[in-house]
């Protein structure tokens, strides 16, 4: 029994609540907790209500959830079967086909166990079947914007204020990734943190009497133009005469040895931690980074009680970069978690910059408890119970290269590889904004534009 | 860079070109080099496998209505069984049983008329009826399980695992694999075909085998060679990784569907609907993406609500009885062709091995004679009833 506030996710509750060991992977059994926090990593799926494979960092608590860890044997928290890869290092790949060939009785108890140890979830239980959809509704429109973080709100609301009709797509909270952050972003030559300003956006999409918000998931685009929207209750075909992929990005993690550990973690999943969730992702913190984002981060995570070990800067000079950890607290965006229950950190007012260093290694048994770091000086042991990676981030652009790719109407991959879309399409009906096209930073201007511009194409078209 | 591909340019000359680096053209290379032959190319416009043999559906038997396809496909079921042994790579067959599965009378009443033939060719397969069918398939919607044959033998292979298995293979014995070079043309003078010509230039070649998949009918074209061939495209989905339910490779024919529960858990599935998708575009079609999800959902009650992990399409040339094409092409001596493949994964091990032959003694097995490429000229079709595909061209609407 986990108590939780309403509106928080199923793995932030069970983070909160102590749990760090939220599924195992498939083969060597590796522990993995909370990491992303917007359901892109597959490191906590777990079983809600019989249904299983659910992302729980982006699964809302309703209260009274049966929920049940995946994989594991006896259990996911204790996984004998992690020592698997302890002794894989002992064993030449493909050992037992050769072994089964002479033994072939040993392939038949084997087939036995590899049965039981295989996939994840039961088929979902009868009482969690999930709700038998109602029949297809088609659905046209001037503007469809698919992603309702900051850029696909800004392009819907320009979109609508220029008279188009517009649905927006969106699969949990509008506002999105930059709900879990706090740099500041510009907005019609205002600024404000990305947070106050996804608030804001949010609100006045919702409003608006242009825009017809729905909350599921675009499955994809497919021949003819057709976009399949998948709610908790039914399946939207839409047809717009306008696509607009608004569709985000997902953060990079870094590579080194422990990376998957059970508190590492990437910015975006400890910004909703912190912000959305408000609850605290451990008790001292490393920041990893090669830009402004892991400063915002961890003074975020100061702020929020949250003690920063130190923060790891691959780049050899931070430059301005530094002031963040000193400018003065901006206004409304408190982050401190309502019921925090790390220790209060001393707010020394600065963090300790590492410049030219990289992590090397996470150790720990089972969850981080000390970070590796190589410094220009040296090796160094930093304890901490969460490794924060703020490094760049990839574009979601899966929707728009499914255009794309239809287009090229290929019999073979896309001739000269995976190129993003860019906003030349918007005159064939595709315009990609925000960081799914790889615009660097928040440009929501950019992106308002971006909206605008489709609507006064529906009306010449 | 997979083990087994050249980084090389290809020389310019060899004793045999195959076109193609799917699992028939890798398959074949390994066999001629296993009867000597060593200078051997495999070109590929693309990867190898990235075609059909890392597309398909992954299973196997040799459980068929007619005798032509069951002698064949036994072959190659015996191959299958010391596959991995042979390549020395885990090819991860698991003989796990394969289904037909009877969902009308005279679905049944047929199961029972293909189990006679079987007995006859001496293929092991069993009758099941209703109970013992639901036995077997305790997830299934018993609305739609009256009986079917089963074929213990029989099951499915790792596709990706098949491909590197036979890449590393043919290497190993001196085969050159080439990606990332296309075939334009077949050359040919005097009735004989003298090389290819490439986007790495021309390669001169004692033989040529058109192993091309999709584009077969293209590559024929080029050598004067026409062949009634369809391009066909075909899709399948597979779902996040689930706990054991199916231990079978089932084929419906009630559903034109085909799938199996991997080792690793997912569920894997194609259907088709009744009519041939001709085209060479390897984009999923959103219909398609529907009628998988309807019909697997109805024969699984319980896979609704279970996340889909992938959906895509892949193309193969299809003749008119739906049955490959193994041989010489018709009128141009030393070029050949193992093409029109739809079930071309699990038959590899046998087509390539009895092609190998006939490019290196002349001998053609009995068991390759009947689907030859004359007999598409002389519509002498091969009747197949058991497959899971919709029938195009000439037996539409059998």
């Amino acid at each position: 029994m986990i108590a939780a506030r309403p509106g928080q996710s199923v793995a932030s509750a069970l983070h909160g609540a102590g749990v760090r060991v939220l599924a195992r992977s498939p083969k060597y059994r590796r522990p993995r907790g909370y990491t992303c926090g917007f359901g892109a990593c597959g490191n906590c799926e777990l079983t809600i209500d019989g249904l299983p494979g659910v992302a729980a960092c982006t699964a809302p608590v309703r209260g009274g959830e049966v929920i049940s860890r995946e994989r594991g044997w006896p259990s996911a928290r204790v996984d004998l079967l992690r020592t698997a890869g302890l002794v894989a290092r002992f064993l030449p790949a493909g050992f037992q086909f050769r072994l089964f060939r002479s033994h072939p009785w040993l392939a038949s108890r084997a087939a036995a166990v590899m049965a039981r140890l295989a996939g994840a979830g039961t088929l979902p239980a009868a009482t969690a079947a999930a709700p038998r959809l109602a029949a297809a509704t088609a659905d046209s429109c001037d503007v469809l914007v698919v992603g309702g973080g900051l850029s696909g709100c800004a392009a819907a609301l320009a979109a609508a204020q220029a008279g188009a009709t517009v649905v927006l797509a969106h699969r949990g909270q509008l506002g999105g990734r930059s709900l879990a952050r706090v740099h500041p972003v510009t907005r019609a030559g205002l600024q404000a943190p990305a947070r106050q300003v996804a608030t804001s956006l949010a609100g006045q999409v919702a409003s608006h009497p242009g825009i017809t918000v729905i909350e599921g998931s675009a499955l994809g685009w497919y021949e003819g133009g057709v976009i399949p929207l998948l709610t908790a209750s039914e399946l939207i075909e839409c047809r717009p005469r306008h696509l607009i992929a608004a569709t985000g990005s997902y953060d990079v993690p870094a590579l080194h040895p422990g990376n998957d550990k059970p508190g590492v973690m990437l910015a975006d999943g400890v910004g909703r931690l912190l912000a959305v969730d408000r609850v605290a992702p451990g008790r001292r913190a490393v920041v990893l980074t090669d830009s402004v984002r892991g400063y915002w981060l961890a003074r975020q995570l100061r702020e929020s009680g949250v003690s920063v070990a130190a923060l790891i800067d691959r780049r050899q000079e931070p430059g301005a970069d530094l002031a963040v950890l000193s400018r003065p607290a901006q206004s409304g965006c408190s982050t401190r978690p309502a019921h925090d229950s790390t220790r209060p950190a001393r707010d020394s007012g600065s963090v300790r910059v590492l410049a030219g260093s990289d992590v090397s290694r996470v150790l720990g048994l089972g969850r981080v408890r000390r970070v590796q770091v190589a410094t220009p000086r040296g090796r160094r042991h930093l304890a901490a119970d969460l490794l924060c990676i703020a490094l760049g981030e990839q574009p979601a652009n899966e929707l728009a290269l499914q255009w794309r790719y239809d287009r090229a109407g290929s019999t073979e991959t896309v001739p000269g590889g995976w190129q993003e879309p860019s906003a030349d399409t918007a005159g064939q009906g595709l315009t990609v904004v925000g960081s799914a096209a790889g615009w660097a930073g928040d440009d929501i201007d950019r992106a308002a534009c971006a909206g605008a511009r489709a609507a006064a194409l529906r009306r010449s078209a | 860079m997979l083990p087994g591909v050249s980084s090389e340019l290809p020389a310019r000359s060899y004793d045999v070109v195959i076109v193609g680096g799917g699992v028939q053209g890798l398959a074949l290379a390994y066999e001629l080099c296993r009867r000597g032959v060593t200078s051997v190319a495999v070109l590929d416009r693309s990867w190898p496998g990235s075609g059909a043999s890392g597309r398909n559906g992954e299973m196997i038997r040799s459980a068929f209505a007619s005798t032509e396809w069951s002698r064949l496909f036994h072959h190659s079921l015996a191959r299958w069984a010391r596959l991995s042994a042979e390549l020395d790579f885990n090819v991860l067959f698991s003989p796990t049983g394969y289904l037909i599965l009877a969902s009308t009378e005279d679905e049944v009443r047929r199961c029972a008329q293909d189990a006679a033939t079987h007995a006859r060719l001496g293929i092991d397969t069993e009758v099941l009826d209703a109970r013992a069918a639901r036995r077997l398939l305790p997830a299934a919607n018993p609305d739609l399980v009256f009986g079917g044959l089963l074929q213990p033998r029989a099951g499915f292979a790792h596709h990706d695992a098949v491909v590197w298995a036979y890449l590393r293979a043919a290497a190993r014995l001196g085969a050159h694999v080439f990606p990332g070079v296309e075939v334009h043309a077949v050359s040919t003078a005097a009735g004989r075909v003298t090389g290819v010509r490439t986007s790495r230039g021309p390669i001169s070649a004692g033989a040529v085998v058109n192993a091309a998949g999709a584009a077969a009918g293209q590559l024929n074209q080029t050598a004067g060679v026409r062949l009634p061939l369809v391009q066909a495209r075909l899709e399948m989905i597979v779902t996040e990784a689930l706990k054991p339910f199916l231990r079978h490779a089932v084929a419906s024919p009630h559903l034109l569907g085909y799938c199996h529960q991997t080792g690793r858990g997912e569920f894997v599935g194609g259907t088709e609907l009744p009519r041939t998708d001709e085209t060479g575009s390897l984009n999923a079609t959103y219909e398609l993406l529907r009628d998988m999800a309807r019909k697997w959902v109805r024969l699984f009650p319980a896979l609704a609500g279970v996340r889909l992990l992938r959906h895509w399409a892949g193309t193969v040339s299809e003749a008119p009885d739906l049955a490959p094409v193994i041989g010489t092409a018709p009128g141009i001596s030393r070029f050949y062709l193992t093409i029109g493949w739809v079930y071309g994964f699990m038959a590899a091990p046998a087509s390539a091995d009895l092609l190998a032959e006939q490019i290196v003694t002349g001998h053609v097995s009995p068991l390759i004679e009947p689907f030859s490429a004359q007999r598409l000229l002389d519509g002498r079709l091969i009747s197949e009833s058991s497959l899971v595909v919709a029938a195009g061209g000439a037996l539409a609407g059998r």
